[in-house]
């Protein structure tokens, strides 16, 4: 076999910096807002069961402090859910995926085709009321990634699409 | 391509037996989540003794509403060379994993499984740490009609016959020792142990050992009530201190002759094996593909004594993937560089260049570090615990020194092939990492890194991440991006 090693600069490799994202389903804020409000909810019911048994907690003063911090951190909650739904991304190459999230601490991860293992398509009981679906996909070391809020068909045409590169990149 | 003639392409489900398997499991996990909860009641006073029955009535009524419903919602088939599952109770999952990329498929069975003749099943592929998936309870002869097909699967797609999957050593003739370590290196190397690490655990064990006789309802002050008030001077702090040593050092000794004991590094044809162990031989084996990259590192005393810890981070099919680290304390340079240049082609290392990272990394921690320094002596001053602050006070300076002498190490570069990371506090450690090995990359930023245009490159390989903090933005996307290209441009296997 003939080995060649030729020298690549650095410009002429495409860049991550220059990639249009596209944005999950705008649906999926409102499951992310739905999700959340749910968990404050059962957190909420919890607190009046645990009260149940210990009547103190159910005193007019705590219980309206209670209230109080609950209602304003579901509060905060929500806007950093929107927030972080504006900060969702993912992208598709020729030979890798990017995808991108986080508010504040930010991150990037990109997967290339040729390392995914299998993949995955998953909906969870309110992301399947809204046609929802994330793909996950699985490399080796355990480390998956997972592209939440895409459309039930746009996820199984993400997934056809993946695992058509993976197939070819066998091949060769 | 040899098609599986019907069988197993209708959708499958497992035994009947799993819904009593899935019920005992949910169960059992359920009241061991729930026991403290049921402890502190029923000794908290048992007024509401009814309402408990009838939480547990319910809990196993929606366990086994559970089990059923997971064994009707689970089922699998083979579909093009595909294996394909569903799963999942309150979410659909459906899972489809290439029969070639089928590691191993393991069978467990205890005596409850061998009753029922049922079988329970793993299915495991490349490198992940936990089993991909599982079934509960499969039919004998079903699960091992299955395991055929599967593994028959394998061998069509991939051109090569079933035993050559597994590892087929050589005999013992073909090893070449590389190292052995006798009774004066083990001596050596245990006396050079991490002593501050190990005489913190000691600390920790005992401390927690107080607190939970405290918790027990043992007075352990009582007892220490009875021994006359001790000068607390200079003296005895010296004296605790040195009983503290010793007992470390004894520790660590103990500790490194068990594991090490006798301990053989041999390389093979293409591959290398440890065998060690004073009470049981163990041996683990890392073929050369599998290894993902390698490490050796040193401390303060060992790096008088000029020995190295060496370190083979492979991957494996297996559950137990720790067990799997190739580690070699006691490695001369020499015997480092021997194992660098079979693995990676006569490469210089040294030869790399390498980029300090960012102040930063330092000054932020440091900052951060002040801070929490003044916040907490703040409230030690309040509540007049003077000894106390100077202890906080040491340990945060130490722990900023620390900082800072890992700054003056930590350097990445990388020749094309091969990346390196430099680091250490007192010691050095190197990690040198072949770029096609990674699986994915990622760029992380936090508020602060984002203002001074810095991030953090992430490379995350079959065998654990490697992080290279503190770089500037531009280096680590470029750098990203050139190992993006060096990743898919080979056709290199990863393993």
């Amino acid at each position: 076999m003939k080995f060649s090693n030729e020298q690549i600069k650095s410009l002429q490799l495409p860049s991550m910096d220059v990639i249009e994202y596209e944005k999950p389903d705008i649906t999926y804020r409102k499951v992310l807002m739905y999700s959340f409000l749910i968990f404050a909810f059962v957190l909420l019911v919890g607190y009046f069961v645990v009260g149940y048994f210990a009547e103190k907690l159910l005193n007019l003063p705590i219980l309206m402090i209670v209230m109080l911090t609950w209602s304003i951190l579901t509060g905060l909650a929500i806007i950093f859910t929107v927030k972080s739904y504006d900060n969702l991304g993912y992208a598709l190459r020729d030979k890798d995926i990017l995808s991108k999230s986080g508010v504040f601490f930010k991150s990037i991860v990109i997967v290339p085709f040729n390392r995914v293992q299998h993949s995955e398509i998953e909906q969870g009981p309110i992301e399947r009321l809204f046609g929802l679906a994330e793909l996950t996909l699985f490399t080796a070391g355990g480390n998956d990634e997972t592209i939440s809020g895409l459309s039930f068909d746009k996820a199984q045409m993400l997934k056809n699409y993946i695992t058509n590169k993976v197939a070819a990149d066998e091949e060769e | 391509m040899k098609k599986n003639d019907g069988e197993f392409s209708v959708p499958t489900r497992q035994s009947y037996v799993a819904i009593i398997m899935i019920l005992f499991k949910t169960i059992n996990i359920v009241f061991r989540q729930l026991i403290p909860v049921l402890v502190v009641i029923l000794l908290g006073g048992s007024e509401k003794f009814d309402y408990i029955l009838w939480v547990i009535s319910v809990i196993a009524l929606l366990s086994m509403i559970y089990a059923i419903v997971n064994f009707f919602r689970t089922y699998f088939y083979i579909q093009d060379d595909e294996l394909v599952m569903h799963t999942g109770v309150f979410s659909h999952k459906k899972t489809i994993i290439p029969l070639e990329r089928i590691q191993a498929v393991n069978f467990e069975q205890n005596i409850v499984y061998q009753i029922f003749d049922v079988l329970k099943l793993n299915i495991d592929t490349a490198g992940t740490e936990k089993n991909e998936f599982q079934f509960q309870a499969i039919d004998a002869l079903k699960a091992k009609r299955l395991r055929e097909i599967i593994m028959a699967g394998k061998k069509v797609s991939n051109g090569i016959a079933l035993n050559t999957l597994e590892e087929n050593q050589p005999d013992n003739s073909e090893y070449k020792e590389i190292l052995s370590l006798g009774f004066t290196d083990l001596l050596k190397i245990g006396l050079t142990e991490n002593h501050i690490r190990s005489g913190g655990l000691i600390f920790v064990f005992f401390l927690w050992i107080y607190q939970n006789l405290q918790e027990a309802g043992l007075d352990v002050d009582e007892y220490s009530e009875e021994i006359p008030e001790w000068e607390w001077g200079i003296n005895a702090v010296v004296l605790i201190v040195f009983v503290f040593l010793l007992i470390s050092i004894l520790i660590s000794l103990g500790r490194t002759v068990i594991k090490y004991f006798d301990l053989q590094f041999l390389r093979f044809d293409n591959g290398f094996k440890i065998v060690s162990g004073i009470f049981t031989k163990k041996e683990v084996s890392a073929q050369d593909h599998k290894i993902q990259f390698i490490s050796w590192s040193d401390n303060l005393l060992r790096k008088i004594i000029g020995y190295k810890n060496l370190k083979l981070h492979q991957t494996t099919a297996s559950k137990a993937n720790k067990s799997q680290l190739i580690q070699i304390p006691g490695c001369k340079a020499h015997h480092i560089q021997d194992v660098v240049d079979t693995i990676f082609d006569n490469k210089d290392i040294n030869e790399i260049e390498v980029e300090r990272v960012s102040f930063f990394y330092f000054k932020r921690f440091a900052m951060i570090w002040a801070i929490l320094m003044i916040i907490g002596n703040s409230v030690l001053l309040w509540f007049e615990l003077y000894n106390q602050i100077w202890v906080l006070t040491g340990l945060i300076i130490m722990m900023i020194i620390g900082r800072f002498l890992s700054y003056r190490k930590i350097a990445y570069g990388h020749d094309g092939q091969l990346l390196v990371l430099k680091s250490g506090i007192f010691g050095d450690k190197n990690t040198v990492l072949p770029l096609y090995k990674v699986q994915t990359v990622k760029i992380y930023e936090t508020p602060f890194l984002r203002k001074k245009s810095l991030c953090a490159l992430i490379l995350r390989t079959a065998s654990g991440q490697i992080t290279i903090p503190y770089l500037p933005s531009e280096s680590g996307r470029n750098l990203g991006d050139f190992i993006l290209y060096k990743i898919e441009s080979t056709h290199r296997k990863w393993m």
